[in-house]
């Protein structure tokens, strides 16, 4: 029983291990060929942000697939190119992350695709920043990654700072005036930010801020900021939190009969799986819409958005999210960028991107200066629940339907 | 555990010269990545080695160390927003450490207190939720701005580039952690350690100031560790509390210490340095399959060396030697 491994044995294992990590390590190598475009970059496919890494991954691979097998590859400067995605686990880490993009920018990798988290986002940055390397992301929206100076960074939504233009422009045109706003918000950064910018918005526009209220990052029991809520109840409830908060919180308004004329969730309402869940009860409840598919737009890789829908779904059985079109229009932004600067060339391809101004499956793309999205163009649109479905209620441009205001009250809803 | 007091071989003093000398030439030949690994190897390796100061001596195994990792981290990285950029970044750096050392030892005294009284599951499970506590409190608090982070400047020292310059500072970091645990394995402190570790009735009976010995390990582990954190976020430029309060930064110093031995001081680094090449290196590129893989080598290992690297080591050197003695006697 009591078998030694024989030095033999550990030596076969030794010798294994080393064959495997260096043919591991050779592949990529391999692959960096003339007319192949190697996108490299990290996700959280592991850890806590798996569920938002995973959308973005399937965004990245349909695009790259669709261009690869249905249109043969890209044309640039008359040389045609096949796509390959090197995207690695971060794990949400980001030692592990700066460490797995630094590999990739040392194996020659020009082009970057963005992790999923500021915290994440904001260090790579600062690697392939140096080494003069391109990132087009999806992921990251804090303030601090563009107000760094950093020139070859792009992100398709507006800084967290201003992703709150267009929110304010619509409780600017809700009739009769609202007078009055709470903000509630939970302990993280993404939450946290967009309170601060969605309240210092309503105050610039008259409305009075009544209460900003915090929870805890993982929500369980809103119930205290309930009450004080039932005690001084706003026109308006600007709730700054993410799908499964969102939805405890509206839960939780039903059972306590917390009514307030408009209840407004950042993100949560556009899933299916919230609006099943509260059934009628979710008529009336507002949202920001980084993308919806009913908006339809032109695309120049997948023609438009129904398109690309049904391409997604033809190829993959993961229900799609807004990430998901937003990863997929990373590429062709970055085709596109290519194709106008004529070149593969990571400073010319900075350039055409700073310079872009084009329309895909996901929206409008056109970068600020500092490299987040236009707050306006890339801004999300305001949507709003009725009859079960989600309507777009502003910008007036893009209206499918007129704002419901003030909404009926829990009970009234059925 | 074994020869606290046996006096240190001039083959190790070789090997350790050799092996210090191949770090400090490393920077200058390899490439940015393997310094980016090398650097993680050289932090954690260090940080591993910290927490075995309590956890390789006793039966203390604490699960909550991030949470002087990120204490230090927020504690420099405040002080250094409030001393504002007139201040040299380097100066800002060092100020940074000592305030950082100094709130984390507070802090460490103030938990150890009531914490140490508390053994086995229950001591690793109380340190758990200190570490949770203060990250939440790092995010309900406006002040820490933990929710919504905050920048650190960037360090820079002529002549090296940023990813040499941090290496050199972790390097730094790692030789303190395995100087003072060696010091420590060969004073009255580590023997006492050793001793509550065994059996810490039987070793306050015979007069060993068991509470002393473990607030001292403990606060002098809670120091270094924090010392990491201020480097850690320097080296990154950002953080927010998901950055340094993580759990999984308690849970792999416990995994390398396993891995490469607990209670050794070549354990931990060792650990840390599989483990790091494993996940980031071998495995790297498995996009769907290196959690499977990695559990999958995690569990053949504790099998197959329950005593880490190390231990399996100095069985088969002991078999070895077991097995000439009786060949002797036979012949």
């Amino acid at each position: 029983m009591n078998k030694q491994i024989s030095r033999r044995t550990a030596l076969g294992l030794l010798g294994a291990t080393m064959t495997s990590a260096t043919a591991l390590r050779a592949m990529p190598a391999r692959a960096a060929t003339d007319g192949v475009i190697r996108f490299g970059g990290s996700l959280g496919m592991s850890g806590r942000y798996a569920e938002t890494g995973l959308n973005i991954r399937h965004g990245y691979e349909t695009a790259i697939k669709y261009i690869n097998e249905e249109k043969g590859g890209v044309q640039i400067a008359g040389k045609t190119y096949s796509l390959e995605l090197g995207i690695v686990d971060d794990a949400s880490d980001p030692a592990r992350a700066t460490t797995l993009i630094q590999r990739q920018v040392d194996e020659g990798v020009d082009f970057f695709l963005g992790s999923y988290g500021s915290n994440v986002v904001l260090p790579c940055a600062g690697i392939t920043e140096a080494a003069g390397k391109v990132t087009v992301q999806v992921g990251g929206s804090a303030d601090q990654i563009f107000t760094q100076g950093y020139e070859n960074i792009f992100g398709f939504f507006p800084r967290a700072s201003r992703a709150w233009v267009t929110s304010i422009e619509f409780f600017k045109s809700i009739e009769p005036k609202p007078k009055t706003v709470s903000v509630m918000a939970t302990n993280s950064a993404f939450s946290k930010l967009n309170a601060q910018a969605a309240a210092a918005g309503c105050k610039e526009i008259g409305l009075e801020v009544l209460d900003v209220l915090e929870l805890p990052e993982q929500v369980t029991d809103s119930s205290s900021a309930l009450a004080t809520l039932r005690a001084r109840t706003p026109d308006i409830l600007i709730t700054t939190t993410v799908d499964q908060n969102s939805l405890v919180i509206a839960r939780q308004m039903i059972a306590t009969e917390t009514n307030v004329p408009l209840l407004y969730q950042f993100l949560g309402p556009q899933l299916p799986a919230y609006r099943e869940s509260l059934g009628a009860k979710a008529d009336g409840v507002v949202m920001q819409l980084p993308w919806d598919e009913s908006l339809e737009f032109t695309d120049p890789t997948f023609g438009d958005t129904q398109s690309y829908i049904d391409y997604y779904n033809a190829t993959n059985d993961r229900p799609f999210s807004y990430h998901t079109v937003g990863a997929s229009s990373c590429i062709t932004t970055y085709i596109e960028a290519m194709k106008a600067a004529g070149s593969v060339d990571p400073l010319a391809v900075r350039d055409a991107l700073d310079a872009i101004d084009i329309v895909t499956a996901f929206g409008p793309v056109n970068f600020t200066e500092d490299g987040d999205g236009d707050p306006i163009l890339m801004g999300a649109k305001i949507g709003q629940v009725q009859g079960g479905e989600i309507k777009v209620v502003y910008p007036e441009n893009l209206r499918t339907a007129e704002t419901l205001y003030p909404t009926p009250t829990w009970a009234e809803k059925g | 555990m074994r020869g606290f007091h046996k006096p240190i071989s001039s083959r190790q003093w070789g090997l350790s010269a050799l092996l210090l000398v191949g770090a400090v030439a490393l920077p200058f030949v390899a490439s940015p990545f393997e310094l980016r690994l090398a650097q993680q190897i050289l932090l954690f390796g260090g940080l591993a080695v910290a927490w075995n100061l309590l956890g390789g001596f006793t039966t203390y195994w604490s699960f909550g160390h991030a949470a002087f990792f990120g204490l230090g981290a927020f504690a420099a990285g405040l002080l250094g927003q409030q001393l504002g950029p007139e201040v040299p970044v380097a100066l800002r750096l060092v100020l940074g450490l000592l305030f950082a050392m100094a709130v984390t030892l507070a802090a460490a005294v103030a938990v150890a207190l009531p914490v140490l009284r508390l053994r086995g599951i229950y001591f690793a499970i109380a340190m758990l939720a200190f570490a949770q506590i203060l990250g939440e409190v790092s995010k309900t608090f406006d002040v820490f701005q933990g929710a919504i982070g905050f920048t650190l400047p960037i360090l820079k020292v002529p002549g090296l580039a940023k990813v040499q310059l941090f290496y050199f500072l972790f390097l730094v970091f790692l030789m303190v952690c395995i100087g003072l645990f060696v010091v420590m394995r060969r004073s009255r402190l580590g023997v006492g350690l050793t001793c509550i570790g065994q059996d810490e009735d039987t070793a306050a009976m015979l007069g060993v100031p068991t509470e002393r010995y473990k607030l001292t390990a403990f606060v002098i582990s809670a120091v270094l560790t924090a010392v990491g954190g201020v480097l850690y976020s320097y080296s990154l430029g950002f953080m927010t509390a998901d950055t340094v309060f993580r759990i999984d930064i308690s849970l792999n110093l416990i995994l390398y210490s396993m891995v490469g031995g607990i209670g050794t001081v070549a354990g931990p680094i060792i650990g840390a340095a599989i483990m790091i090449l494993l996940t980031q290196v071998v495995l790297g590129d498995l996009l769907d399959l290196h959690m499977l893989v990695t559990g999958a080598v995690l569990v053949a290992m504790v099998t197959l060396a329950p005593k880490g690297l190390i231990g399996l080591v100095r069985d088969m050197r002991r078999r070895r030697e077991e097995t000439t003695v009786e060949e002797g006697a036979a012949s």
